[in-house]
């Protein structure tokens, strides 16, 4: 029995093993990028999901008081905006909806149901103020040229996990592995509001990222956590950086939406 | 045999790739992590306001738990001069956080577990990542407990049992030692967003999830990690009791439970429920709570240390906050220098 040539072995098993643990990432990302954002998806985040208030619930379950700005670096600027501020001016005026734009509406108590409104264009929908927030994978240059609006213009992109044995020899699959990859969102464009509902503000400069990540295995045990970072060069002193927990539902049996309100 | 030695060289080199990159597939979670975030600024400055439980959805045994407990008198209780904070408490403190890969002896590049550590108040948590065998259920429960972690893509997930009887917050909210803790790790940059999901069948009607991200800093945290010879619990305080009272109330004797009156939060709600963690129950609230009037007058800007969040400048004049500390507060505790 002849052995096999060594070189031509240790060839074939150093190609295999590059193939394998290193030489995927860039294929998948090729074979992504030639995916549609909704097959690319390396996680399943569709579904109807509620907002759990474990955290600063004093700010959000309830409209705090005139002055209660503990938590957010405010500028002074801001804090004269606060200070001021006419809840029923603003209410007589019609914009109840202005403590619901981007900024706010992850910290609102809510439901979400996200579903893909197509190919490129994940749809979050909220029954707390019944905003739409629509995450744009391929923006066109319409929709990038839209006014200002409470929700912005949100660009999205998915952040797939590429390496490591959960991979190798397979490009990311949607539904597949639960949490192998997150949603990273830009959002700029929205009119000025508020990220309390006691007044504070955030300016139409805010500029908006996120991280949504989605862990837990099991579907009635899923979490979705938004890292929310905030940089206003006129109402923020740094950065606001926020996490945001929601649980998935099974159903949209507590769907209930509301409009928008400053009074509660 | 000059090939043979080949092909095995040539098997080890395929070994040592793929293993390479088994341990590649790891996210270097190692750093000194700093909190950048400020949820709840007041659990983490003169910590929570007594008999402030809104938000933790304690079910009636948990209630009645912490309707009765008396956080100020602590020291009265000499066990609780060692009791060091368990892991899920790394979202509320506010230190740094030290995370450490432990290397296979033989290996160092085979990660087996993750430290945690870095905190005064703490025990380090050993996270497993090696497949560790759980140990049986009747094995000694510790403030750290045993935390096995497997990598679900670059999120490190983990599950904590084992651990001792603690509280949630410095106010007393209870945690009982049947509770497990669920914890991912994701970091995107320089950012760690940490998720605690903390399960509690004796106190808890529902998972009471809590969030918090870092940012790396250079240098390692000043604190010193507590040891076993940290705590000497032998002392009994002067003017205090003899050491062996409970820190407790009677049923409905609580002076502080209608402290949460000043941001018109009835005491049935400061107590905390399952139902006032979901948005629904703002209905309930709407039946109840008023906003309060005049300016805010305590607790109402950032606390002091955390960049930036000072309130600047001054309120309309009649009205503004006078001090930056409110009211004295019961449940302030100081653990561990925290």
């Amino acid at each position: 029995m002849s052995n096999p040539p060594a070189g031509t072995l240790l060839a074939t098993l150093t190609l295999l093993a590059a193939s394998c643990a290193w030489g995927q990432a860039p294929g998948a990302a090729a074979d992504a990028a030639a995916m549609s954002a909704r097959d690319s998806a390396p996680v399943d985040m569709t579904g109807y999901f509620v907002s759990i208030i474990t955290q600063d619930w004093l700010y959000r379950m309830v409209v705090p008081q005139r002055g209660q700005y503990a938590g957010i670096p405010i500028t002074l600027r801001a804090r004269q905006f606060a200070d001021a501020w006419n809840r029923s001016a603003d209410e007589a005026a019609g914009k109840q909806c202005e403590a619901y734009g981007a900024a706010a509406i992850m910290r609102i108590p809510t439901h979400l149901h996200i579903s893909w409104q197509d190919d490129e264009t994940l749809k979050v929908q909220t029954d707390a103020g019944m905003q739409v927030r629509l995450l744009l994978f391929k923006p066109t240059a319409g929709q990038m040229r839209a006014p200002p609006s409470w929700q912005g213009i949100s660009v999205a992109q998915w952040m797939p996990y590429l390496e490591g044995p959960g991979f190798v020899g397979a490009a990311p699959r949607r539904g597949v592995r639960a949490h192998a990859g997150w949603l990273q969102v830009s959002t700029t464009d929205m009119l000025a509001g508020l990220l309390r509902k006691n007044g504070v503000p955030y300016s139409a400069q805010t500029h908006m990222s996120e991280n949504w990540v989605l862990n837990g295995e099991q579907q009635q045990a899923q979490w979705l956590t938004v890292t929310t970072t905030l940089n206003d060069p006129e109402y923020l002193q740094v950065p606001y950086v926020l996490n945001s927990i929601f649980q998935r539902q099974a159903d949209a049996a507590q769907w209930d939406p509301a409009p928008c309100s400053l009074s509660h | 045999m000059r090939a043979l030695r080949s092909s095995l060289a040539a098997i080890t080199g395929f070994a040592l790739l793929t293993f390479a990159s088994s341990a590649l597939a790891q996210v270097d979670l190692s750093g000194n992590w700093r909190p950048i975030d400020s949820p709840d600024q007041l659990n983490q400055a003169e910590g929570p306001a007594p008999v402030s439980y809104v938000g933790i959805p304690l079910n009636q045994q948990g209630r009645q738990m912490a309707a009765t407990a008396d956080p100020s008198a602590e020291q009265e209780e000499l066990y609780r001069q060692c009791v060091t904070w368990q892991v899920n408490y790394f979202v509320e403190g506010p230190f740094n956080i030290q995370i450490s890969p432990v290397g296979d002896p033989l290996d160092s590049n085979d990660v087996q577990a993750w430290t945690l550590s870095g905190t005064p108040d703490r025990q380090r948590e050993v996270i497993w990542v090696n497949g560790h065998p759980q140990p049986p259920p009747t094995a000694l429960h510790t403030y750290a407990g045993f935390a096995s972690g497997h990598w679900d893509g670059d999120t490190l997930s983990v599950h904590i049992t084992h651990l001792k009887d603690n509280w949630l917050l410095r106010n007393d909210a209870p945690e009982s030692n049947q509770a497990t803790v669920d914890m991912f790790l994701n970091r995107e940059a320089d950012l760690l967003t940490m998720l605690f999901i903390v399960h509690d069948p004796v106190y808890l009607g529902a998972p009471y999830p809590r969030a918090r991200t870092f940012r790396l800093v250079a240098g390692s945290p000043t604190y010193s990690i507590p040891s076993a010879n940290d705590c000497m619990p032998a002392e009994v305080i002067e003017g205090l009791s003899d050491g062996y009272h409970a820190a407790r109330y009677l049923p409905g004797k609580n002076p502080d439970l209608h402290y949460m009156g000043r941001y018109n939060i009835a005491p049935d709600v400061a107590l905390g429920a399952t139902q006032e963690i979901y948005p629904a129950f703002q209905k309930v609230l709407d039946k109840q709570y008023t906003i309060p009037q005049g300016y805010c007058q305590a607790d109402c800007c950032a606390a002091e240390g955390l960049r930036g969040t000072q309130c600047p400048g001054s309120a309309p004049a009649g009205e503004g906050p006078r001090a930056a500390s409110g009211p004295a507060r019961a449940g302030s505790r100081q653990k561990g220098g925290q």
